[in-house]
């Protein structure tokens, strides 16, 4: 059974044309936030996600004698322990929150040999268009330059996996009244960016676009136990969907008898 | 002579002013009926929500206990679509394999809005014990694993079912084209395990 699909191929085959999409409104349910809130953020709110992929190539020799090769994995160190310095060294944090994980690397069969080649592998997550593109540019220099010092050579693939959840700021604040009409004034509260990623981004990447969270942990819960989204543990507290749903219907109204449109 | 001329520019100056107070009254209270259609129609909204609150819920149960991996949602999809034809919603199916698209065309120009739910689970086994706890197994990545929507996207489907029901029975005080998606996922899902605290 194949598994394509999703959000980016729904839009390639035109779900937002005929008729053209002017807005689009979605919602995630929280397990982690109080029945009866509200949560946004305006601009980033999730996170793209993309993935990277290094090949180191160097040069195969004995393990007892090093000063014969050109030790990939060595170099892979290197180019991991530079790659920590792009976040914390070179991205204006105060902006937004960036990440860089390395969470796979395979090199190497036997103790004794320094093998030809390293590969190690990644992900970028990012909240701002500007901070991704400039992240992956040094994330490319650092690899190759580290490699090139070193007489090898690192080759590296970005694969842009998911958009930045951004949501459109003009459309946000026009929405909020509709949200704080669902929910009530002191229940929608602007929130800290995700690093998740989610696929409404695709939708947001045509059209100007607002996604929000919807709470509902159970309110018997600690709030610090309360089972997190992915476990088997996952519940939900079904009085928030009310608030939900509401919400929907607010801004749908809200922006279809808005004066002032988006564009 | 001059005193009729001086009366005439009167009389009109007053006709004008008369009817300048008029167009005033008019705009007025063209807002005030439309303000008043809006909150009319915000008071209804809100009391239909209230109303279709349990059925929401059902919905969710049900769509809980069958979950579906992304791509393969075609139960859900079957479910979500026959609500949508019965509401007399123009529906498309298998769009990107087993999503959906349906329209509800109010015939009265007025912005294209598209509300959006994700229909997908995950491979995880479901142990909260809830009556509707999942009990579906399949096999992902070559391994035999539970299903569950342990992301909460049941209750997406089942808020945009509410909506589009609503929004259909209040057709004719709406405008525009309301566009309802329904939409699988890629292949692994997008989410890490991180908890979203306020």
């Amino acid at each position: 059974m194949g598994e394509e699909g999703g959000a980016d191929v729904m839009v390639k085959e035109g779900v937002l044309d005929l008729p053209k999409v002017d807005v689009i409104f979605g919602l995630h349910i929280q397990s982690t936030m109080p029945v009866g809130n509200i949560g946004y953020k305006s601009q980033g709110m999730m996170a793209a996600s993309d993935w990277f992929t290094i090949k180191v190539k160097g040069k195969q020799s004995h393990g007892a004698s090093p000063w014969m090769s050109i030790d990939p994995i060595v170099v892979s160190a290197q180019i991991i322990g530079g790659l920590q310095t792009i976040i914390s060294r070179q991205t204006e944090l105060t902006k937004e929150a960036a990440v860089i994980t390395v969470g796979r690397i395979q090199a190497g069969i036997r103790e004794n040999i320094i093998p030809e080649e390293a590969n190690f592998a990644g992900i970028i997550r990012t909240l701002d268009p500007g901070m991704q593109d400039i992240i992956h540019s040094k994330l490319k220099l650092t690899a190759t330059k580290i490699a090139e010092s070193a007489g090898a050579t690192a080759e590296v693939s970005i694969e842009r996996k998911t958009p930045i959840t951004y949501n459109d700021p003009a459309l946000t604040e026009m929405m909020l009244p509709s949200l704080k009409l669902a929910a009530g004034e002191s229940y929608v509260k602007e929130m800290h960016a995700v690093t998740g990623a989610e696929d409404f981004a695709f939708y947001q990447q045509k059209v100007p676009g607002l996604f929000f969270f919807v709470g509902a942990m159970p309110s018997d819960i600690d709030p610090a136990n309360a089972p997190s989204h992915h476990t088997p543990d996952f519940m939900i507290d079904e009085r928030g969907f009310l608030t939900g749903l509401k919400a929907m219907l607010n801004v749908t109204t809200g922006y279809m008898y808005m004066k002032h449109k988006i564009r | 002579m001059s005193k009729n001329i001086h009366k005439i520019v009167a009389g009109t100056t007053i006709l004008l002013n008369m009817q300048l107070s008029f167009t005033v009254i008019l705009v007025i209270l063209v807002s005030c009926t439309f303000g008043q259609v809006n909150s009319k129609l915000q008071a209804r909204l809100d009391k239909q929500a209230n109303e279709i609150e349990q059925k929401v819920i059902a919905w969710r149960r049900h769509i809980h206990q069958y979950p579906e991996l992304s791509n393969r949602e075609t139960k859900t999809a079957a479910y979500v679509a026959e609500h949508l034809q019965s509401l007399g919603l123009k529906v498309q199916t298998g769009v990107a394999k087993t999503g959906i698209v349906a329209l509800l065309e109010t015939g009265k120009p007025g912005p294209i809005i598209a509300l959006r739910a994700d229909m997908d689970a995950l491979p995880v086994t479901e142990r909260n014990g809830l009556v509707f706890a999942s009990k579906e197994k399949t096999i992902f990545n070559e391994q035999e694993t539970g299903v569950m929507h342990a992301c909460g996207h049941d209750s997406h489907v089942a808020i945009l079912m509410a909506v589009a029901e609503i929004l259909s029975k209040n057709k004719g005080d709406l405008k525009g084209i309301i566009k309802f998606i329904f939409n699988p996922l890629k292949k692994g899902h997008l989410w890490g395990k991180r908890a979203v605290r306020m």
